[in-house]
């Protein structure tokens, strides 16, 4: 399986875009601590602004930025996440426990795991397929892989959006992520494009991950960060080769040529 | 698309387990559906609860997976001799080649519902037992699912509402015909749940009765809980020639939990399903609706179905028989309708008395034996996810 990488984003504390994630990954600055971004909503509808919780404000701010002017209409969508939306599983979980019971209509809808999805689509007015999707630690490799398989069988570019914030407590302590994190890779059929990589399922567990050093070691608890590794990877010179969990048996193998 | 082969099928749901009572049930006219007794849940609506979850028990290796949904799963693969074929297709093959491709909108969030009963009242603490990775998490049922069949292959789940698991063959199709794996399971699990239940009440979905689609009574949905799957191979080793002859799908555009008036993004949807088989829309034989029973969801089917296939076509709903099943219906409704190809009949449409005379396309009521060729099965979701699955011989 190959594709061909044509955009790219990120978002998380410290890293406000692409090109701050990137001067990072290139050791041209350091990595400085900052608080969560907050990502606005511009892309939506006014009457949907209201209701887009923080997640799908996340998934849409890298969707936007790696689609760089795109049309939507023509670019299928991965949503890849392991957690989807804990603050609204939450805010369900609360309601469902209290006397009363009730869960509110809108919280309601925006639980499904495919809620930035639906957003997307009405933000852009686009009618092309979209998957989304949950491989819990391997979310992201699971993603890149049903990415890339959607490109090369369906002949059409596909946006890949990975991205998981941490669950408020008391669920945080059942799955500890550290930060937030959001990316999108802009995926085009192989052959269409000069970045092309390789992928292939491999036996056995990643063994040494190809963690970029610039960095926090903390965001490795984060699904979506292992978006990190490739897109440092796809910025160094000569070919790497790197491994990213995909299952507690099996590794998604990349080897990047150029 | 090549067609793909179906070379293994097995459900539980509120009809029973196994292909037998589901057949009986579809060919008799009874429907699964009960007065709501699901825990302590008092909402007036009818279910359909499979039976005989409470005394299922997973294997001691995988004892952390243990929540409703995975054991759901369980007696679901259970059923029909799949688990059989599928270790032949793992021996044949290895089980690295062979697939997991699983769609549910809930996994096992009901674990999560009730622990929140019982937090720490001076911490806030979730009581200690609880498992995000094996219960809640979407992915436990992949994970469980893969474990319990011994495979390695790729695995995803696939979460987008209704239409997961109906998604989950179009993946899976493509997996195979990207030489990533050289047989895959796909399926749907979804049980009831206090969120679905009580998240449907809320936007004033639930049917105070067994739900009628495309009546012109009808007043909303029945929950219901089902494991089904599939399993794929691109050679036919069943010697039934079934096989998945092409997949289509969209997006609304339109709104979080309503569809689009006219079913734009359903009709995309089903004309690329018949475009990816190569079929006209005459030569389809037989409509699994997605049918709801809500008045808006049907409304805007009909007008789809009436765009793509004028009148040409027999449609029933089979949510009438099973409840909605949500992130399984897909599987669901493609395994009754698989069933149909098989057994030759057209499912009727339980409960449902008078078709709506505003209605354009041709409702089935009654089951009635007939030979049948090519079968669509539609699967539509909130945030306006639509998959049509087009079946048939090859």
């Amino acid at each position: 399986m190959q594709a061909s990488l044509a955009g790219q984003a990120v978002l998380a504390p410290g890293l406000a875009d692409w090109a701050a994630a990137r001067a990072v990954l290139l050791g041209s600055a350091p990595y400085v601590p900052g608080p969560a971004p907050d990502p606005a909503p511009t892309l939506l509808p006014t009457a949907e602004r209201r209701r887009a919780s923080a997640s799908v404000r996340w998934a849409l701010a890298v969707a936007q930025q790696a689609l760089a002017g795109r049309d939507a209409d023509a670019v299928a969508t991965v949503f890849a996440s392991c957690g989807g939306d804990g603050a609204i599983t939450h805010q369900i979980c609360e309601a469902l426990a209290s006397p009363q019971g009730v869960v509110s209509p809108t919280r309601f809808h925006n639980s499904v795991h495919n809620a930035p999805a639906g957003y997307w689509s009405i933000a852009t007015r686009s009618q092309a397929a979209s998957t989304s999707l949950s491989g819990f630690e391997g979310s992201f490799a699971i993603g890149l892989l049903e990415a890339a398989t959607q490109a090369a069988i369906e002949r059409r570019s596909v946006l890949l959006v990975a991205y998981d914030l941490p669950y408020p407590e008391p669920m945080h302590a059942l799955w500890p992520v550290a930060h937030p994190f959001a990316a999108a890779l802009l995926l085009d059929p192989p052959g269409s494009g000069p970045a092309a990589f390789r992928l292939n399922l491999r036996p056995g567990a990643a063994r040494a991950l190809a963690w970029p050093p610039s960095i926090p070691a903390a965001f490795q608890s984060n699904p979506a960060a292992q978006a990190l590794p490739l897109l440092a990877a796809c910025l160094r010179a000569g070919p790497t080769e790197l491994a990213l969990p995909y299952d507690a048996d099996s590794h998604l193998a990349l080897e990047i040529p150029q | 698309m090549t067609p793909i082969y179906i070379t293994g099928l097995a459900i539980a749901s509120a009809l029973g387990e196994g292909m037998a009572p589901t057949l009986a049930a579809l060919r008799e006219g009874r429907s699964g559906l009960r007065r709501n007794d699901f825990l302590d849940c008092t909402l007036p609506t009818w279910i359909g609860r499979a039976s005989g979850l409470e005394d299922e028990r997973l294997p001691a290796p995988l004892g952390q997976f243990d929540c409703r949904s995975n054991r759901l799963a369980q007696a679901g693969l259970r059923q029909d001799g799949f688990e059989q074929r599928v270790a032949r297709a793992a021996e044949r093959h290895g089980p690295q080649r062979v697939a997991v491709y699983l769609g549910t909108s809930s996994s096992g969030i009901l674990e999560a519902e009730l622990a929140f009963r019982h937090r720490d009242p001076a911490s806030g603490a979730l009581p200690a037992g609880l498992s995000f990775r094996h219960t809640y998490n979407l992915y436990s049922v992949g994970d469980f699912v893969r474990q319990r069949l011994g495979l390695a292959g790729p695995a995803c789940v696939v979460s987008s509402a209704c239409s997961s698991s109906a998604k989950a063959f179009a993946a899976a199709a493509r997996a195979i015909a990207a030489g990533l794996c050289d047989a895959a399971v796909v399926g749907g699990v979804e049980t009831l749940c206090l969120t679905t239940l009580h998240g449907f009440a809320s936007l004033e979905l639930l049917s105070a009765q067994p739900c009628r689609p495309c009546d012109e009574a009808r007043d909303g949905i029945s929950l219901g809980e089902a494991a089904a799957f599939a399993l794929l191979e691109p050679v036919d080793r069943s010697g039934e020639a079934l096989a998945l002859l092409g997949y289509g799908e969209s997006a609304d555009a339109h709104h979080m939990s309503t569809p689009h008036p006219q079913g734009l993004g359903a009709v995309q949807a089903m004309r690329a399903a018949l475009q990816s088989a190569q079929v006209a829309a005459q030569e389809v034989d037989y409509l699994n609706l997605h049918g709801t029973g809500t008045r808006n969801n049907d409304a805007a089917e009909d007008a789809a179905v009436r765009a793509v296939f004028g009148e040409g076509v027999a449609c029933s709903a089979t949510k009438g028989w099973t409840g909605h099943t949500l992130g399984a219906a897909g599987a669901v409704e493609a395994v009754i309708t698989l069933l149909a190809l098989r057994h030759g009949f057209l499912p009727g449409t339980v409960n449902t008395r008078r078709a709506d005379p505003q209605f354009g396309l041709r409702l089935q009521l009654e089951t009635e034996a007939r030979p049948i060729a090519r079968a669509m099965s539609n699967s539509f979701g909130f945030g306006g996810s639509n998959c049509s699955l087009l079946f048939g011989r090859a």
